[in-house]
């Protein structure tokens, strides 16, 4: 579970970049975070995860607050940044062994680990190589398995299907329905309106900071009395005034 | 033409030279000014001695009539410390640097990158050449009350003269780096090629300091020098030899002599950069092309590696093994970092290799040792030298710097911040120890040491490599330089790197100063240096693991 309260927080004090932001991402459940360019999405993840501190508001990760007890709370999640070009020069094996040790993840689960994930992501090939030769998708892949890899209760993505071939987004997003499934928390922004429709228990919707709605797929139709497309309501509710 | 002058607006503007522009507005650029300034302050003394130096000088060789010297001499070494430098900078502006990737895509002809990056590198070398040359100038001009014309011509010199060293030094790294384009393994080549380089601009710069030395007995130089009139700027030849007009004209600026040679030297000059054009617009592509790709296998791992590779470690070495592979792997870093650390034996080992004469002096130096006072200034030493060191790989002072844009990775990574700069520190206490120990080596095999000394010397040099890994990466805390586009930037053009030289000389010197001061025995020099540094390296432990976490907080990623 994910939880925001009254979250601000601006650029160089000009910029408000998140704006009274409140929040709560039960567990077993998936919730799509949208929003147009700029919007504060991935400021908003990386609050979360403890990459920016906010000027006010708190912030709770299964009930653990990150500013408190920060070690604790970064144990409970997994995060996929939105730019996967890091860790370049390490190989791809290295890489996922680092963030294992980084969450104290033992060896012989480690190993069972990475061999189930390198098959479902078809990178076995890869994993001998520096991770500079990786294409964007494989990146991408391989970020992904350095968080499946400690196996977090609670899944922070910011636009994780970017790249990803069909087959590796299927493989995701089944793995995403399976881990909400288990009870466990999905939290990921995209720009892709069918997937969020599609895979999503909740969606919220963010525009120029301000949360401008959050709730379930037929509570948005129902809130806009229509049986419209996400993308036309979503148009709708991001439109300029 | 006009596509030149852009580009190097741009990548000037991109440079961010002194460090001085600001990156994010914020409290944060004060400090950044601070220590821009403070480190001038640094360098004010050392300006101030060679002008004064110079005006000395000047007064002394004017007597026989051959001041000329002081600027030959100024202008010779500026160009020798233009070219060397001038090696690293090709390597990082013309080949390292991100922005290759964002022009090749670009309409543009291979000549006007080239012209722009080597524009923007000369920007670099007046950095050198100011607190090296312009003393010496503005020394001369007071000494000899020289004119408006000298001042002149003196700016003018100074900007045209670092063209030619620099473009050897182009050209050099040019020829090797056009080979990584037919190496496989591209990273591994271009680290290579980058010792290559290195190496050559030793080997030649022996080899004018060697035809300099000993090409004149010392009796022609007498006699040359008795002639007067400024005779020995005449013999100023060599690779740099277009020097001598600079220095005629200077000499003879009131004259119509004086700026006909100005108009010779920049002549000169522009003869070499229509060449270097020329030959860059066939060579410098086939050693750009290609720069980001790395090599790849794509071989299925076997059961046997998974099982190796994925042994359990504790967090702190898992941490530290991964920074130090970063080092290695990447090229700048390796080159700037990591490589030295192998390389103290051999430069210890060449001169002496070249001069034969000079072992039996070492030889002397071996009875001096042995004498108690002898080996008290030899521990002195290896302590202040481990220290220094330490600090010239600059691992320490630019572990955060080096994250750059990946900062993000330390904020959510479960991984305490104590943790995180222990290993970092760690890395650099580890490349410090290979090089100390590299340098105790070598100098064991040439040195008659007694055993003993050796071991003192290494443990008091474990003091002195905490210290300065401790403190620079204090300093790169405080100062964290996160905004770079090529690696070479994070640890070379990062003055944390130089302020941390400054502080691992001056701090360790104190207790090298007393002792000698002093006359302390070997034991006591050790206690001295035990005690204090014992000192001093646990309280920054204690300030790195409280300040210093808080400053690791307070980073904005
Ligand atoms: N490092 C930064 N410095 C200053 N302003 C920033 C910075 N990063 C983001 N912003 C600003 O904060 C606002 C929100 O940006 P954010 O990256 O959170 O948007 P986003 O919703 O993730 O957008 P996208 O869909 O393009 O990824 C934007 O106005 C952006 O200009
Ligand atoms: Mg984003």
């Amino acid at each position: 579970m994910i939880e925001l309260v009254n979250v601000n927080k601006s650029y160089s004090g000009i910029v408000k970049a998140v704006d009274d932001l409140t929040l709560t991402v039960p567990e077993g459940q998936i919730v799509g975070f949208l929003g147009p360019n700029g919007a504060g999405k991935t400021t908003t993840i990386k609050i979360i995860t403890g990459v920016l501190t906010p000027d006010s508001g708190s912030i709770t990760i299964n009930g653990i607050d990150i500013r408190e007890r920060p070690l604790d709370a970064k144990r409970q999640f997994g995060y996929v940044p939105d730019n996967p070009d890091m860790f370049l020069r390490l190989k791809g094996m290295e890489y996922l062994n680092f963030m294992a040790d980084m969450y104290n993840v033992e060896s012989s689960l480690r190993m069972r680990r990475i061999q189930e994930l390198s098959e479902s992501f078809e990178m076995e090939a890869a994993l001998n190589d520096q991770i500079q030769s990786y294409s964007h998708g494989m990146r991408q892949k391989i970020v992904i398995m350095g968080v499946l890899i400690h196996d977090p209760s609670v899944w922070i993505l910011d636009e994780p299907m970017t790249g990803l071939d069909p087959k590796s987004s299927f493989t995701l997003k089944e793995m995403m329905k399976n881990h909400a499934a288990a009870g466990k928390t999905v939290f990921f922004s995209t720009h892709v309106l069918e997937v969020a429709e599609k895979l999503c228990d909740k969606v919220a919707i963010i525009n120029k900071g301000k949360l401008m709605f959050y709730g379930t797929m037929d509570e948005i139709r129902e809130h806009f009395r229509s049986n419209e497309s996400l993308e036309k309501i979503f148009l709708e509710l991001t439109e300029n005034e | 033409m006009n596509r030149y002058i852009i580009l190097t607006r741009i990548m000037l503007k991109n440079l961010n030279l002194l460090n001085l522009r600001p990156v994010k507005s914020g409290k944060s650029n004060i400090k950044r000014i601070l220590i821009t300034l403070l480190i001038f302050a640094a360098f004010l003394p050392m300006m101030l001695g060679i002008g004064n130096l110079a005006m000395s000088g000047y007064h002394v060789l004017s007597e026989i009539r051959q001041e000329g010297m002081i600027l030959g001499i100024g202008f010779s070494l500026s160009s020798l410390a233009v070219f060397f430098f001038g090696i690293f900078y090709v390597m990082s502006f013309f080949y390292y640097s991100r922005d290759i990737e964002s022009l090749l895509p670009l309409p543009l002809k291979p000549s006007e990158i080239l012209l722009a990056k080597f524009t923007v590198t000369l920007f670099y070398e007046y950095l050198t050449e100011a607190i090296f040359l312009a003393p010496i100038l503005t020394g001369f001009g007071i000494a000899s009350k020289a004119g408006p014309v000298y001042y002149l011509y003196s700016i003018l010199l100074f900007i045209a003269l670092p063209i030619l060293p620099l473009i050897y030094a182009s050209v050099i790294s040019m020829s090797v780096m056009g080979f990584t384009g037919l190496a496989k393994n591209k990273d591994r080549f271009r680290i290579v090629g980058g010792i290559a380089a290195m190496i050559l601009a030793v080997a030649i710069n022996t080899y004018i300091t060697k035809l300099g030395s000993s090409s004149m007995s010392a009796r022609e130089l007498q006699e040359l020098l008795e002639q007067g009139n400024n005779s020995y700027v005449k013999t100023m030849s060599g690779i740099f030899f277009s020097n001598r007009f600079a220095v005629m004209a200077l000499l003879n600026s009131e004259a119509l002599k004086g700026f006909v040679n100005l108009i010779l030297f920049v002549l000169i000059c522009i003869l070499f950069i229509m060449l270097f054009i020329s030959l860059g617009e066939s060579i410098y592509f086939k050693g750009v092309a290609g720069m980001s790709e790395a090599s790849a296998k794509r071989r299925m791992f076997s059961e046997m590696e998974l099982e190796r590779s994925s042994k359990q470690k504790p967090t702190l070495s898992a941490y530290t093994i991964k920074e130090l592979k970063l080092l290695f792997r990447t090229p700048a870093y390796f080159m700037n970092c990591i490589l030295m650390n192998f390389l103290y034996p051999v430069f210890i080992m060449l001169p002496l290799l070249i001069q034969p004469d000079e072992m039996k002096e070492l030889q002397t130096l071996g009875t001096y040792i042995e004498d108690g006072r002898g080996s008290a200034v030899v521990l002195a030493a290896a302590f202040g030298i481990s220290a220094f060191i330490t600090s010239t790989n600059g691992i320490a002072a630019s572990a955060i710097s080096r994250e750059g844009s990946n900062i993000f990775t330390c904020k959510y990574l479960p991984v305490s911040y104590k943790t995180q700069i222990m290993a970092k520190a760690l890395s650099g206490i580890s490349m410090g120890v290979v090089g100390t120990l590299s340098m105790l080596l070598a100098a064991a095999a040439f040195l008659p040491v007694p055993a003993y000394l050796l071991l003192l010397s290494a443990a008091a040099g474990s003091f002195g490599i905490v210290f300065s890994s401790f403190a620079g990466i204090l300093i790169d805390l405080s100062f964290p330089k996160l905004i770079w586009d090529n690696e070479q930037k994070a640890v070379k053009q990062n003055f944390n790197v130089v302020l941390n030289m400054l502080i691992s000389i001056l701090i360790p010197g104190i207790p090298i100063f007393i002792s000698i001061a002093l006359r302390f025995t070997v034991w006591m020099t050790f206690l001295a240096i035990a005690l204090i540094f014992g000192i001093l390296d646990l309280l920054l432990y204690s300030i790195l693991s409280t300040a210093g976490v808080r400053l690791f907080e307070r980073i904005d990623a």
